[in-house]
């Protein structure tokens, strides 16, 4: 016998001491008959020379004592006893619990993704990004000698550059399809800088970005090498093709390492030095650069980021040494420059670092307000729920209370008693925390994808439950269980024996003997919280449903409801500048001879896709800008028929025509924000503005429209005639005279006889492309929800609960009530009005909180002002009727209690 | 019932000698219960009568301390009973509490004989 079968034989245990007291009874008897005892007096006298086998049994018991593990078991088989009894109780609170708990741990998923993961790097809190802190707003972008010149200058400390992702065609294989996967340009210090070796192969060093055009080597990501070479060795030495160029594969980066972007994992890393060659051609900003050109060896043209890791002893002296080398090269510049003001900015500029360990991310840069107020909308409703077990348990422990004093008298110990009462407690709250965590690992991924898909077209971010989230979720667990599970202990074992065991059975007071209907304390104060906590919940609700009817409703000031927006890549698809001119009007023609057709027109950008353009250091004739003022527009390069084609109105001037060629003056089209900043009071058509000399002339003025976003006040933009300007359209819309889904399978083949080879990335409704730029907002609306009905459904089961068990308790008392006169309707009326007291008390605590909490969220809003009285009315009535609800049928019921029969239940 | 005090004997010895006793029978050879409880009587010459109600429990915790390991064997008369059998722990235990032992009823003769004299 060891411990072991101390703790979990008990019964085996049992069984051998009871054989060992009967032998030694056996042979007792025995010995006195060999000694001449009649057979049954020995074995009488043989029992009584052996004392008492219960008290022996007892105090061998004793000694084998009672471990804590025997103890807990002991207790869970109670717990689950009592439930089989009244599975009610459990299940409803298993339910609330398992719905807060599962929420919190999708929350916080999310949240620790985003906001809380390093990259998988070491030390990654010495990774940092060279920001440029200036007074008004630059990009943040730098040029390729510019990083070489800060590089140099902050040696020792490892520096890299690193472009943004780019989406290529990449061919594996002879004979594979050609795919799209996301490209990364680095300098040759990035992966010793950010310290990513290699699972095969190598990677890239310095030696491969020393000579424009000439490395055309590859490093592959570990998941896309799994993915499309099955993980075999023998990928080093292949070649793949990338926008049509060769690269071979030298090596494999180290597994986990998926890039520097979170939502975005890179595919390829390719050295800087083939920018031109793979026609890298986004994010970047030039001034008076030649972008078609390779951008290397230009000054002029900003597009990589750089990055830094350096020690922290390191960090002051290696910022200094490259703001140094900025204020040099800035000092040279700022000579040229007369006006002072525009001087003494320009060199009030500083590089600073900024912690980079957890890479960029599209979700953190814009979501991290938002998900910090989810994250406590959640957080309040597993304290709803946490109030609604508490209260179910007091409730419970109420209706035990002659049992509990029963025990206490007969010698329990106080703490024994609290200590079973946590157990089910946890037991409840451990049941409740697997099924949450089950229930947010269903849901979880799905809800961030459609996010990050509406963000970046992709939907790459996995949420995994990794261990941190584990131990988030056991230890809200734990701390809901204690806390909902404490509090009805002590009480409920903070009983008055005297008194208890007195009475008669069914006549039990709540344990204070209070007067009023809710006897309890504690209970009327948990549901006031509760209907407080639901209060803000269902005003959070409300605000976010109206965010995203205000978004829905803007009028973007285009056509959505029949155009097609097709977005083309011709860039990669092989075209070059010179067949421009061409290219536009045979594609036009050919998608206008489609059945269904009406019009179509090429641009620049497409709407609602997160393209964006502009240009700044225009002057505008008659226009002075005050010092320190930079001019931008935002500006679009669209065909003649682009503004019938979307359904832009002209509100005054022409549109482009047939007249507006290479040889004919510069023209372009402003919209009204461009006429009310810049020409305030002046008529625009027939003014003049451009870079150098003011060469372009206003024909038109459209009405403001929104292009990415119906957040964002329209920006002052210009559009300028593709046949006037030679660049690239990236969008083609078509304007259908049916569905626009109807004709997109017409319109992909017309495209491809045109140009077999262009590119097609997506043919999309533009219905379909706008609605998909509210789903951030829309997502945010339905968890918060959910998150309001859930607290409106928890507290109202918690008044339901509560409210029933009162009447319960109180059965005798009304049917003397209603014995000695007392009508139904008062009785009923009686209960729902102490029901509602509480209610407004709860309102009443909740009101302040909610309009504070309205005002902070309000900048987040769109078109949502704070403390908007409707809105609180709203979830106040809301809140109030369905209160009223649910406490309804336990009073009804106690209006119908017949008085004879619940006097005789005493 | 609130109290934890052992069960007493009738002839009060205490609960550490009784310990010292049961081990000192086991030096002979595992035995069973009630084989250990004829032997302190007879080798004490009838004066010492263990209660049984105080040797199980001791022999249940003697086993927990692992001082004895018990074993289901067959008697002499093929009834399975519960042996009882000293370990190597048990030894130094009770080399240990007989030198204690003697020590002790050492320093009570001394006192008792000075009182007399």
């Amino acid at each position: 016998m060891n411990w072991f079968s101390r703790l979990f034989c008990r019964a085996r245990l049992n069984r051998e001491l009871e054989e060992e007291i009967r032998v030694h009874l056996a042979m007792d008897t025995r010995a006195r008959v060999e000694r001449g005892e009649p057979a049954a007096v020995s074995r009488i006298g043989a029992r009584r020379d052996f004392g008492n086998p219960l008290l022996i049994k007892e105090a061998t018991r004793r000694v084998w004592g009672f471990s804590t593990l025997e103890v807990v078991v002991r207790d869970l088989r109670f717990a689950l006893r009592q439930w089989k009894r009244g599975p009610g109780v459990a299940f409803i609170a298993i339910l609330s619990l398992a719905l807060g708990i599962g929420a919190n741990t999708a929350m916080f998923s999310v949240v620790n993704a985003v906001l809380l993961r390093s990259l998988p790097v070491p030390t990654p809190g010495e990774l940092y990004r060279v920001r440029i802190d200036s007074r008004i707003p630059v990009p943040q972008r730098y040029s390729y000698p510019q990083f070489q010149s800060l590089r140099d200058a902050a040696s020792p400390a490892a520096v890299a550059a690193m472009s943004q992702i780019a989406r290529m065609n990449v061919t594996t294989g002879a004979n594979a399809q050609a795919e799209r996967a996301n490209v990364q340009l680095v300098s040759g210090e990035f992966f010793r800088t950010v310290e990513v070796g290699e699972e095969v192969g190598r990677v890239l060093t310095e030696a491969d970005n020393r000579v424009l055009d000439g490395h055309p080597v590859a490093v592959l990501s570990h998941a896309f090498w799994r993915d499309r070479f099955g993980g075999s060795d023998g990928v080093i030495g292949h070649t793949i093709a990338i926008n049509g160029i060769r690269f071979t594969i030298v090596g494999v980066a180290a597994q986990g390492f998926k890039g520097m972007f979170l939502e975005t994992p890179t595919d390829v890393w390719i050295p800087m030095m083939m920018q031109s060659d793979v026609r890298y051609h986004e994010h970047f900003s030039s001034a008076n650069g030649a972008s078609d050109r390779p951008w290397v060896p230009q000054d002029q043209v900003a597009w990589v980021d750089i990055l830094l890791r350096t020690a922290p002893q390191a960090e002051a002296q290696t910022l200094a040494a490259m703001n140094a080398e900025v204020h040099r090269r800035l000092a040279a510049t700022a000579e040229s420059i007369g006006d002072p003001q525009q001087r003494s900015m320009l060199l009030a500029r500083r590089l600073v670092l900024q912690p980079f360990g957890q890479g960029q991310s599209r979700l953190r840069d814009r979501f991290t307000p938002l998900l910090l107020t989810l994250m406590g909308m959640v957080a309040l409703v597993l304290i709803i729920a946490c109030a609604n077990t508490a209260n179910l348990l007091l409730a419970r422990a109420t209706a035990r209370q002659r049992e509990i004093a029963v025990r206490l008298s007969l010698g329990a110990g106080r703490r024994r008693l609290i200590q079973q009462l946590l157990t089910e407690s946890l037991l409840l709250v451990s049941i409740a925390a697997v099924a949450g965590l089950l229930l947010a690992h269903l849901t979880v991924n799905a809800i961030v994808a459609t996010i990050v898909e509406s963000l970046t077209g992709q939907s790459a971010l996995l949420i995994s439950l990794d261990s941190r989230v584990l131990v988030f979720t056991i230890a809200v667990a734990v701390v809901s269980g204690v806390l909902f599970g404490l509090a009805p202990a002590i009480r409920a074992t903070r009983v008055d024996l005297d008194s208890m065991l007195k009475t008669a059975a069914r006549a039990v007071q709540g344990f204070s003997g209070r007067r009023g209907f809710f006897a309890w304390a504690p209970a009327k104060v948990l549901i006031s919280v509760q209907v407080a906590l639901s209060l803000l919940l269902v005003m959070g609700a409300v605000l976010f449903s109206r965010n995203l009817y205000n978004l829905s409703h803007v009028n973007w000031g285009f056509d959505q409801s029949r155009v097609l927006s097709v977005s083309i890549d011709p860039v990669n698809s092989g075209l070059t500048v010179d067949q421009l001119p061409v290219f536009g009007p045979r594609l036009l023609d050919q998608v206008r001879a489609v059945r269904g057709v009406s019009s179509a027109a090429l641009a620049e950008c497409g709407l609602a896709d997160g393209c964006q353009s502009s240009s700044n250091g225009i002057h505008i004739s008659g226009y002075q800008p005050s010092p320190g003022e930079e001019v931008r527009f935002q500006e679009n390069f669209v065909s003649a028929s682009y503004l019938p084609t979307v359904g832009m109105t002209l509100v005054a001037g022409r549109n482009f025509d047939r007249g507006d060629r290479r040889d004919t003056p510069r023209v372009a089209i402003v919209n009204q924000a461009l006429v009310r900043r810049y020409f305030a009071g002046r008529d625009p058509i027939g003014q003049r503005f451009g870079y150098e000399t003011p060469d372009t002339q206003i024909i038109g003025v459209i009405a403001d429209a929104h292009l990415n976003s119906a957040r964002e006040p329209v920006a002052p933009m210009a559009y300028y005639p593709l046949e006037q300007n030679a660049v690239f359209p990236f969008s083609l819309e078509v304007r259908t005279t049916s569905a626009p889904e109807q004709v997109a399978s017409a319109v992909r083949p017309a495209i491809a006889e045109a140009f077999p080879r262009l590119v097609v990335e997506r043919i999309t409704p533009l219905a379909v492309r706008v609605e998909s730029a509210a789903s951030p907002d829309r997502i945010v609306a339905l968890l918060a929800s959910g998150f309001g009905a859930l607290a409106l459904v928890l507290a109202c089961i918690g008044l339901y609960g509560v409210t029933s068990y009162a009447v319960v308790r109180r059965t005798s008392e009304i049917g003397v009530r209603m014995a000695l006169g007392a009508r139904p309707g008062t009785i009923l009326s009686g209960i729902l009005c102490e029901s509602l007291l509480l209610v407004c008390a709860g309102l009443a605590i909740g009101l302040p909180f909610a309009i504070w909490a309205s005002k902070a969220l309000a900048s987040g809003l769109f078109g949502v002002g704070p403390a908007q009285l409707s809105s609180l009315t709203l979830a106040a009535f809301l809140l109030t009727s369905i209160a009223s609800l649910a406490a309804l049928f336990p009073a009804w019921r106690a209006s119908r209690v017949n008085p004879v029969v619940a006097l005789r239940q005493q | 019932m609130k109290s934890d005090g052992p069960y007493k004997n009738r002839i009060e010895l205490l609960q550490g000698t009784l310990d010292m006793l049961i081990l000192q029978v086991l030096v002979w050879g595992s035995q069973h219960g009630y084989g250990i409880a004829q032997a302190i009587r007879s080798g004490s010459g009838e004066v010492l009568q263990i209660e049984t109600g105080s040797l199980y429990p001791a022999l249940h915790r003697l086993e927990k301390q692992g001082w004895v390991k018990s074993e289901w064997k067959q008697t002499d008369n093929n009834q399975r009973a519960k042996f009882y059998g000293l370990t190597a722990a048990g030894r130094k235990h009770l080399t240990a509490e007989q030198t204690r032992w003697n020590q002790m009823s050492a320093a009570i003769a001394g006192l008792m004989n000075r009182g007399e004299a």
